[in-house]
């Protein structure tokens, strides 16, 4: 058998957890520095992974399967394909990059640690699964901890509008979450009984799918389901609330990679196991993405705390990862593809920025920042950079996928992208302004900045930078990995 | 000679038990450790007793008692469920009321009471053996005779629990008047045979036997006594009040409808029932339990809504649904005691059961507050915890019914626990984001925090090793009913 990688890296952020658990509460430095290894172990073994698959085979590699449960046919069944691949790489990226940005949190070190780390293995569980009852028992282990992270850890809204207080961000982002997971959970019994083939293993109901009449109730259900965490209009309002509440490495995870839970699960569930349901479904559902697009968007511009900005362009983003999947050309899903590892890595990068800007300042509203560019060239630099990746300057990764997801989609459904790229535009309009309103224009003197980035505090943001610069020039990194997935899922779909 | 006796072998042993600590009264004993001393030995010195009934189908007494593997699965849950009471107990009457040597043994006759209703096969020895339950429990319920609360919960736990009974005694001398007989034998044959459109006395005979179970279990619209009692009565008996007699009624539910009335001919009356019972007990529970500012208010509304989820699996009328229901009620009964123990402890001092009480736990007492946590979210069904295996097999069991009633109704329980979440997570919310009100740590005693032990790892363990969950449905399929 080979190395069991998937294992590994489920396995060590719960080591870690357990060395945290361990230590006692005080011993801050101990704790950093377990947490600081593991995580960077975590990432060694993601990037492993990613680089020893091999994508002239394709198909899933890495696999390990013990049989649990087989009464009810719950297996321990993990594997990565083209779709999941880049995505465990992601969240190793991110977990490093995380945990680096933590280091500055001061109270109830040990605990932040111990719930960051469970929510990072639940993440890697469900992205490695080919089971759907472990795919739910690990969607669930990473969404409980939100609510204590949120909750104890997190912050109240700043800048004008309604009050959003921290416990009730908590408290919407968990119930959106958890009737997401329910949802999930009936679709999944769904499956299990209808397809005759009594299991919840993917590999298995891939091939036996359910009968095409049921096909069209359940695949709303479980579309429904994970549309909720994806951020999908109208179920989308947990998250600015959510993302702009939480810690920043919370902000980071839950922008970087549960929206993306929700876009894999629709690729690798819904779409994937119901395809007649998905031909029927999806046209309908494309028109919900190109509404997240714009009103994502819109709603981005009319907001005055920087969190809450990048929120909103979370939503407006996921609208063309659902637009890429509806279309469901090759490029379109390449897209789709690309835009979740992309925009994961940016959006973190935005959050840690956020989170640091809301460190040296002591505020997230916009009209309390003027001119910082001068105080904080470093932060400054950075957050122009990852602006521009956002907004998808030619060159760097968010331009690759955005290409992609329109070009693929224009055939399947012209207006919408027509109307598609509008929301590139009104992108660049917030992404400018805020930009303008923080770093340029003449300084702000009422602003208190403490100072710009220093020693342990670069490494976060420089590695995710890097990333964006990497992968914008070499996108074929990624797509040669999911190409071989994109084009088996094409072909089961037959239809278009 | 003394074969004979194996069948009956713990109900023996917990009635000697029982008279034992009576006499201990009467003998002038008046250490309360020794008293829960001998009751705790007693009680774990029956537990190898299993060992002979293991696999055992028995019945005795022409009839009227049964000892099967489900019977004998149960038995051995009630002593531990009045093991972990007696646990409790120990340090909650130190500092409640004086002291009288009766408690102990009134709830060893509770106990015997469970076990001979669990294995009734008879509509008399059934009746006797609720009322068994019941009687004691009343008396439990008023135990702080000081406190007006615990008064008026005895007596209203004694009103409505006597109504009950009487209702379900009229059950009886309808299906009595029908069948010609009590014995569940003679109903299994007589079920077969029925025309219930040319003898509707059966239908309301059954309605009579459901309406006097549901007030057992506390299945909505038969709860309104449960969290007035729950709030009046000594938090153990509150405790003990919230999982053992459900279990029970769900035993006797399984007994007398799932394998006594199957027959096509009745079987679609009761699982009716039991799916509106199931609907409303959710929809009440969950909603009402959101407002509570009382803790075991809001366990009592929570126990409804449980209620709900088992009954949903039971209308299923399966295999899986009587295994799910079964390994639920263990799970059920750990996790419930969990949440009852954290409470008692952190509100021995004052007595007060609200919400606020737990305000800072998490940094009061961090192991307590990491019980509740385990506890409430195993309550609401979250993984690896054991409500989410319980709830996953209970709604598993639902969904395999044919039916797009019971798929629907499956929608309408995970909806339901998502709702159910918001009040467990208030819960939380106070013990884990609040700052305390008072800064001094709660200190565990060992007894209660053996207990607490017992109870998190078994909800733990259940949660994270499935094979367990196996055995159950073992159980179940060699129990050697046919269906």
């Amino acid at each position: 058998m080979d190395f069991p990688f998937l294992t590994f890296i489920i396995g060590i952020p719960l080591l870690g957890l357990i060395l945290i658990i361990l230590s006692e509460d005080d011993q801050k430095d101990r704790i950093r520095t377990i947490a600081g290894i593991t995580s960077f172990i975590t990432m060694l073994f993601c990037i492993f992974m990613f680089c020893l698959y091999n994508y002239d085979q394709g198909g899933y590699q890495f696999v390990e399967w013990i049989s649990w449960f087989p009464a009810i046919g719950v297996e321990y069944h993990l594997g990565v394909d083209g779709f999941n691949a880049p995505l465990v790489l992601l969240t190793g990226i991110l977990g490093f990059a995380c945990t680096m940005v933590s280091f500055n949190i001061k109270e109830r070190v040990r605990e932040y640690f111990a719930l960051t780390f469970a929510v990072l293995a639940g993440v890697f569980g469900v992205f490695a699964s080919m089971n759907l009852f472990f795919f739910i028992v690990f969607y669930e282990l990473s969404s409980i901890p939100m609510y204590f992270l949120i909750g104890i850890w997190g912050s109240d809204k700043m800048g004008e509008g309604k009050e959003v207080n921290k416990k009730y961000a908590a408290t919407k982002l968990i119930l959106y979450l958890q009737l997401g997971g329910g949802l999930i959970l009936l679709g999944a019994l769904g499956l299990y009984f209808l397809s005759g083939a009594n299991t919840f293993n993917m590999w298995i109901l891939q091939k036996f799918p359910i009968a095409a009449k049921w096909q069209m109730i359940v695949f709303p259900i479980i579309f429904i389901g994970f549309a909720i965490e994806a951020g999908m209009v109208p179920f989308h309002t947990w998250l600015p609330d959510g993302h702009s509440a939480a810690p920043t490495a919370l902000s980071m995870i839950l922008a970087g990679v549960l929206l993306k839970m929700g876009g894999y699960g629709i690729i690798r569930v819904a779409v994937g196991l119901m395809p007649d349901g998905a031909d029927f479904w999806l046209k309908i559902f494309a028109v919900f993405a190109i509404i997240n697009i714009l009103y994502g968007a819109l709603c981005a511009m009319m907001q005055t705390d920087i969190k809450y900005i990048i929120a909103y362009s979370s939503v407006s983003h996921m609208g063309l990862v659902i637009l890429g999947i509806a279309a469901m050309t090759p490029l379109a899903l390449q897209g789709a593809s690309f835009q979740m590892f992309s925009h994961g890595i940016i959006t973190a990068l935005l959050f840690a920025l956020a989170g640091y800007l809301y460190e040296k300042t002591h505020t997230r509203a916009l009209k309390d920042y003027g001119g910082l560019g001068v105080k904080i060239p470093m932060l400054a630099a950075i957050f122009v950079f990852a602006g521009l990746a956002s907004l998808g300057l030619p060159g760097l990764s968010g331009f690759v996928a955005e290409l992609m997801v329109f070009l693929g989609a224009y055939k399947i459904f012209p207006v919408i992208v027509i109307l598609g790229i509008f929301g590139i535009l009104l992108t660049a309009i917030y992404i400018l302004r805020a930009v303008q309103k923080i770093f340029f224009g003449p300084l702000n003197e009422k602003c208190f900045v403490s100072g710009d980035l220093t020693g342990v505090e670069k490494a976060g943001p420089v590695v995710l930078a890097f990333v964006i610069a990497l992968f914008g020039f070499f996108p074929s990194i990624l797509t040669k990995v999911t190409n071989p997935a994109v084009l088996d899922l094409i072909s089961r779909f037959g239809g278009m | 000679m003394l074969e004979k006796f194996i069948p009956i072998s713990f109900e023996l042993s917990v009635s000697v038990l029982a008279f034992l600590l009576l006499l201990l009264d009467i003998f002038g004993v008046r250490s309360k450790r020794v008293f829960a001393a001998v009751g705790i030995i007693g009680l774990i010195l029956t537990l190898p007793l299993t060992n002979h009934m293991w696999g055992m189908h028995a019945t005795l007494f022409g009839g009227a008692y049964v000892l099967d593997g489900m019977a004998v699965f149960f038995k051995v849950l009630f002593i531990f469920i009045t093991l972990l009471i007696f646990l409790f107990s120990l340090d909650f009457l130190e500092k409640k009321f004086e002291f009288r040597g009766e408690y102990y043994s009134m709830l060893l006759f509770v106990c015997l009471g469970l076990m001979l209703a669990v294995s009734s096969a008879d509509l008399l020895t059934l009746f006797i053996s609720i009322e068994l339950i019941s009687l004691p429990l009343y008396l439990l319920a008023a135990f702080e005779k000081k406190n007006k609360a615990s008064s008026e919960a005895g007596l209203k736990y004694f009103l409505l629990g006597a109504f009950a009974s009487a209702i379900f005694l009229y059950g009886i001398s309808m299906v009595y008047g029908t069948v010609g007989s009590t014995k569940f034998v003679d109903i299994i044959t007589a079920a077969g045979k029925m025309n219930l459109y040319a003898s509707p006395v059966m239908l309301l005979g059954i309605i009579g036997l459901l309406t006097g179970l549901g007030f057992k279990i506390s299945a909505s619209p038969f709860h309104m006594w449960s969290p007035d009692v729950f709030e009046g009565a000594p938090t153990p008996v509150a405790a003990f009040i919230s999982v053992a007699p459900k279990a029970a009624g769900i035993a006797i539910i399984i007994r007398l409808f799932l394998l006594s009335m199957a027959a096509p001919q009745v079987q679609p009356v009761w699982v009716l029932i039991l799916l509106l019972l199931s609907a409303m007990s959710m929809t009440i529970g969950n909603l009402t339990a959101i407002p509570q500012k009382d803790f075991k208010r809001m366990l009592a509304y929570s126990g409804i809504a449980q209620i709900g989820y088992v009954l949903l699996a039971l209308a299923a009328a399966t295999t899986l649904g009587i295994a799910s229901a079964m390994f639920y009620m263990i799970l059920y009964a750990f996790t419930n005691l969990g949440a009852f123990g954290v409470l008692m402890l952190v509100t021995r001092m004052n007595g007060s059961s609200s919400i606020s009480e737990f305000a800072g736990l998490s940094k009061r007492a961090p192991a307590l507050a990491l019980m509740l946590l385990l506890s409430l979210l195993s309550l609401a069904g979250i993984p690896p915890l054991a409500g989410f295996v319980g709830k996953f097999y209970l709604f598993l069991a639902a969904f395999q019914h044919g039916g797009l009633l019971f798929k629907i109704m499956v929608l309408y329980a995970i909806l339901n626990s998502v709702v159910s979440l918001y009040y467990y997570l208030g819960v939380l919310k106070v013990a884990y984001f609040d700052p305390p009100a008072d800064e001094g740590t709660v200190r565990v005693p060992t007894s209660s925090g053996l207990a607490l032990f017992l109870c998190g790892m078994t909800i733990v363990v259940l949660g994270i090793l499935p094979p367990l969950s196996t055995w159950v449905v073992n159980i179940t399929q060699s129990m050697g009913l046919s269906l």
